[in-house]
């Protein structure tokens, strides 16, 4: 790269030298790029035509002319110290483009200031004359290029920069999701691989890059061996998105995981497909989770056995299985008899540990074909499929013999249970699934009244059958009346004895049912099955509420002035109930009726359930200034001590030892004796069923308060017991 | 000559140096002038080496590639002028005079080599003048151009040939806009002209002392 030493063509022959200066003269004169002259004096010694024509000053104009005078621009600049340098130390010179901007005034036709590289060169002559020639090249256009050439690849930079970015970005996504992603090329092929998606398949990105998807991303169907299609393959072939949502396993190389996943196909901008992009995910945990929660729906927790709603499904479906096979299926109901006893004695520890153990030995007498469920407390259903009645009477006697044997020890105490079981046959022909449910336990019902640890086949001529029957037959006409308002109040009066002569204005609040034909139904029809079904707190809801309705407009008229008193019955279920405790408060303070005026009745039985909430109702209400009465008294068989320990002011007898009083010594005792202890505790009483004049003369003589029955008063409608004091 | 350092009077290297020196003075304001900043030059070093040794000791901070600028010198001695820098740092060079910080090509565009070229110019004529000042004779001064590659393409050497030339190494380091530039000139002197130069030097030195 360094140079020889430069030439300085010295001698020419004369000939030579003119003939040289000719071709020099040629190459000044014709030169593209502007040569100038300037002498030791820099003084313009003269340009060729390049500059005259960028310059647009002749020649004659300039010659001789001081450089700086001519253009009084160069003056301190480089132009100038680069000339003297040449001139005065013999030194060549550049001055480029960039650090010297258009030093000379020359510009092109259109006006355009041309860009310039100016090289200065000492030229000395023999006689040692020094002058210096400048040298202007035209770089206008190559610079233009070169800006426009940076300008452009600082745009590409910035491109590529952002690329690099958003590239980068993605790269971090990936990486960072919780889904594994693997991308392919058109044909399938691993192109690359997120680390979660190395994770699932056990397989690293380096290893896998180059394969078939397929042999890395390997999916099966769960509980099978047999190799699924590969998405990314379907997918590809398809051109459209694949999903699989459910049952897929990966089957990675270190362990298996439950997936689900979609293959998608990436189309460049010309519509061409050009790979595939695969998202999967692991759902192990979520789907083991579903499966619990499935498992938990379907299943009783205490037992493990299929559960109420797990039965009915199966039911349905066996009901529509028996219309088009022509098959017999029986269905059994089971209940308990006796666990009531485990359970309140030893408490409910042990009642579920004899559900499990009872469980656990029956499960092994049915076949597998068959369902054996818990449908709730001491209650179970078998389904036995396929099975004709003799067999099905069969087992289920050996079930009640299984559990007849069957001994269950706790803490040291042995207790035998029974069961009695219910058979109903399923036909086909049944509408709903409940109704063989409700024929099995009807019969249950049955098998129990007969005496329990039996067998009773459903018949719809048998009576404890029928009852039951009857019973669930009660529940959606109850419920239908309740939504409907079809029930009336009827009063009945509570007579004094004191005086028969002058009718009391005191009246217990009966109900009736209005049936679909507007017959009245008396309360003994329906309240049964009202009990059984906890229907009977909406009942005592709807007199509540329509007993203050009713009482509305006689608020300020002259009844309650004459001291109108109305006892209104609660049901066991409603001492429990707070939201009705906080409704009768609420009417009571809206109502101007003196709620001393009320008395609210309730039977021993259902005061005594549950002693310490009725306690709390009862004495809320007697707070206010109600009356509280306990009904029935003397038939529930229970302790005079709870006398002492509930809130009351009333005491009615039941009327089992008031109807007979005229003939049966005993009753009579007994209602003597009830009313001597209800009056010494400072208790009002009061006798039911009082039939006829006879039975009232008896009371009176007794001393009984009142007296309420048939013979006094026969229940009448509401509003005519108020308007006409009938 | 061998391409040892040749033996050069201890006076003789310091009255280089000074000229040098007052030299890169003169360039520095020529500088500052032509890029409107404040430029700094400084010599940290001078050596009388050979071509050889010249390569290698600038090899030490050059490890890669080298760019610079080259400008031949004849009359009363003669051989080629060299600045070199790293090239990198020959970049950062460049674009801190065109203040063009944006721009980062690899290499130096048409545009910037012609700058470079420029910049190494004005430096090496100011080298130049100080040293035919020292002779008291003339030197003269050609073209500059830029040039690039690695020290041997540069140096034109080739291992295992022997280079009698002598080269005065200046390492000198180039100062602006909170940027430290190290970079490197030398003076690659024909055989003939170390003898030459030591007799030109000579009364210089007489004087001195």
């Amino acid at each position: 790269m360094l140079k020889s030493q430069a030439k300085i063509p010295e001698s020419f022959d004369v000939s030579e030298q003119i003939n040289y200066e000719s071709i020099c003269s040629h190459v000044f004169l014709g030169s593209e790029v502007g040569l100038l002259i300037v002498n030791a004096d820099k003084c313009i010694v003269g340009w060729n035509p390049w500059f005259t024509k960028y310059s647009k000053i002749t020649m004659p104009e300039g010659a001789g002319e001081k450089l700086v005078r001519l253009f009084p621009r160069l003056e301190g600049g480089r132009v100038e110290y680069a000339v003297n340098q040449a001139v005065e130390k013999g030194m060549s010179s550049l001055l480029s483009q960039s650090l010297n901007s258009s030093p000379f005034p020359l510009s092109s036709s259109s006006g355009q200031f041309l860009e310039q590289q100016i090289v200065t060169k000492p030229i000395t002559l023999k006689n040692q004359s020094r002058f210096c020639l400048i040298q202007i090249t035209d770089v206008t256009a190559a610079t233009r290029r070169e800006l426009q050439l940076l300008e452009q690849t600082n745009r590409t930079r910035a491109i590529s920069e952002k690329l690099w970015q958003q590239k980068e970005r993605l790269q971090v996504t990936l990486n960072s999701i919780a889904d594994a992603v693997i991308t392919t090329d058109s044909n399938g092929i691993i192109l690359s691989m997120n680390p979660v998606s190395e994770l699932l398949t056990g397989v690293a990105e380096c290893d896998a890059k180059g394969k078939q998807v397929g042999q890395v991303f390997k999916v099966v169907k769960e509980g099978t061996s047999d190799l699924s299609e590969c998405p990314v393959r379907k997918c590809l072939k398809e051109k459209t998105i694949v999903v699989n949502d459910k049952d897929h396993l990966l089957q990675g190389t270190t362990a298996n995981f439950s997936i689900t996943d979609s293959a998608a196909p990436i189309f460049n901008k010309n519509q061409q497909m050009i790979g595939s992009v695969l998202v999967f995910r692991d759902v192990t945990q979520a789907r083991a989770l579903s499966a619990e929660l499935n498992w938990q729906a379907l299943h009783d927790p205490l037992t493990g056995l299929a559960n109420r709603r797990s039965f009915e499904l199966e039911m349905k479906k066996l009901l529509l299985k028996a219309k088009t096979d022509g098959l017999k299926h029986h269905l059994l109901y089971l209940d308990l008899d006796q666990f009531k006893v485990v359970n309140d004695t030893c408490g409910h520890d042990a009642g579920d540990e004899l559900l499990k153990k009872i469980t656990e030995t029956l499960d092994k007498q049915v076949r597998k074909r068959d369902l054996f469920s818990r449908l709730g407390g001491d209650e179970f259903g078998v389904l036995l499929r396929d099975c004709d009645t003799e067999h099905a009477l069969f087992v289920a006697n050996k079930l009640r013999k299984t559990v007849s044997g069957f001994r269950f020890v706790w803490q040291g105490q042995i207790f035998k249970v029974g069961v009695s079981i219910g058979i109903a046959e399923i036909t086909g022909e049944e509408e709903k699934s409940s109704e063989a449910l409700s024929a099995a336990d009807a019969a249950c019902y049955a098998a129990k009244e007969g005496g329990r640890n039996r067998v009773h086949f459903h018949d719809l001529n048998s009576a404890g059958s029928s009852v039951r029957h009857k019973e669930m037959q009660w529940v959606s006409r109850l419920q239908k009346a309740l939504d409907n308002d079809q029930f009336e109040l009827y009063l009945q009066r509570i007579q004094s004895t004191e005086d028969l002569s002058v009718m009391s204005n005191h009246y217990e609040v009966l109900l009736r049912m209005i049936g679909e034909n507007g017959e009245l139904i008396a309360p003994g029809a329906f309240f049964p099955a009202a009990e059984r079904f906890n229907l009977v707190g909406h009942l005592d809801w709807w007199v509540i509420e329509h007993v203050f309705e009713k009482i509305k407009p006689l608020e300020k008229s002259r009844q309650q002035d004459n001291g109108l008193m109305l006892s209104i019955n609660l049901s066991g279920a409603s001492m429990v109930d707070s939201l009705l405790l906080d409704r009768i408060n609420q009417l009571l303070d809206e109502s101007s009726f003196p709620a001393e005026r009320f008395c609210f009745e309730v039977t021993e039985t259902a005061a005594i359930a549950n002693v310490t909430q009725a306690q709390g109702f009862l004495s809320t209400l007697r707070s206010r200034g109600c009356k509280i009465a306990l009904d029935d008294f003397g038939s529930g068989l229970s302790s005079f001590a709870y006398l002492k320990s509930l809130p009351i002011d009333v005491l009615k007898i039941d009327g089992y030892f008031v109807k007979d009083i005229a003939v049966d010594k005993i009753d009579k005792v007994f209602v003597e004796s009830i009313n001597k202890m209800g009056q010494a505790m400072g208790l009002t009483t009061i006798a039911e069923f009082v039939e006829d004049d006879e039975i009232l003369k008896i009371l009176s003589h007794i001393g009984v308060d009142y007296a309420q029955g048939y013979g006094i008063h026969k229940p009448c409608p509401f509003d005519d017991a108020i308007s006409y004091n009938c | 000559m061998n391409n040892k350092s040749p033996k050069v009077e201890k006076f003789f290297i310091d009255a280089v140096a000074d000229v040098l020196s007052s030299a890169m003075s003169v360039a520095s304001s020529s500088l500052s002038q032509i890029i409107d900043r404040d430029v700094q030059l400084s010599i940290s070093g001078i050596d009388f080496v050979s071509r050889l040794e010249a390569t290698e000791m600038i090899a030490v901070q050059a490890k890669t590639n080298v760019s610079g600028v080259l400008q031949s010198f004849w009359g009363a001695l003669s051989g080629d002028a060299m600045i070199l820098f790293p090239e990198e740092q020959s970049l950062q060079l460049v674009r801190v005079i065109l203040q063009e910080d944006s721009i980062a090509l690899k290499n130096l565009t048409d545009r910037e080599q012609e700058a470079m070229a420029e910049v190494g110019n004005v430096i090496l004529n100011a080298c130049l003048c100080g040293m035919a000042d020292l002779c008291g004779e003339e030197i003269l001064g050609g073209i500059p151009e830029f040039v690039q590659g690695s020290l041997r393409q540069v140096f034109a050497v080739d291992e295992g040939n022997e280079y009698p030339e002598a080269v005065v190494l200046l390492r000198m380091r180039f100062s602006v806009v909170e940027k430290d530039i190290q970079g490197y000139v030398t003076l690659l002197m024909d055989v003939d002209s170390i003898p030459q130069f030591k007799a030109m030097v000579k009364p210089y030195l007489d004087m001195s002392c």
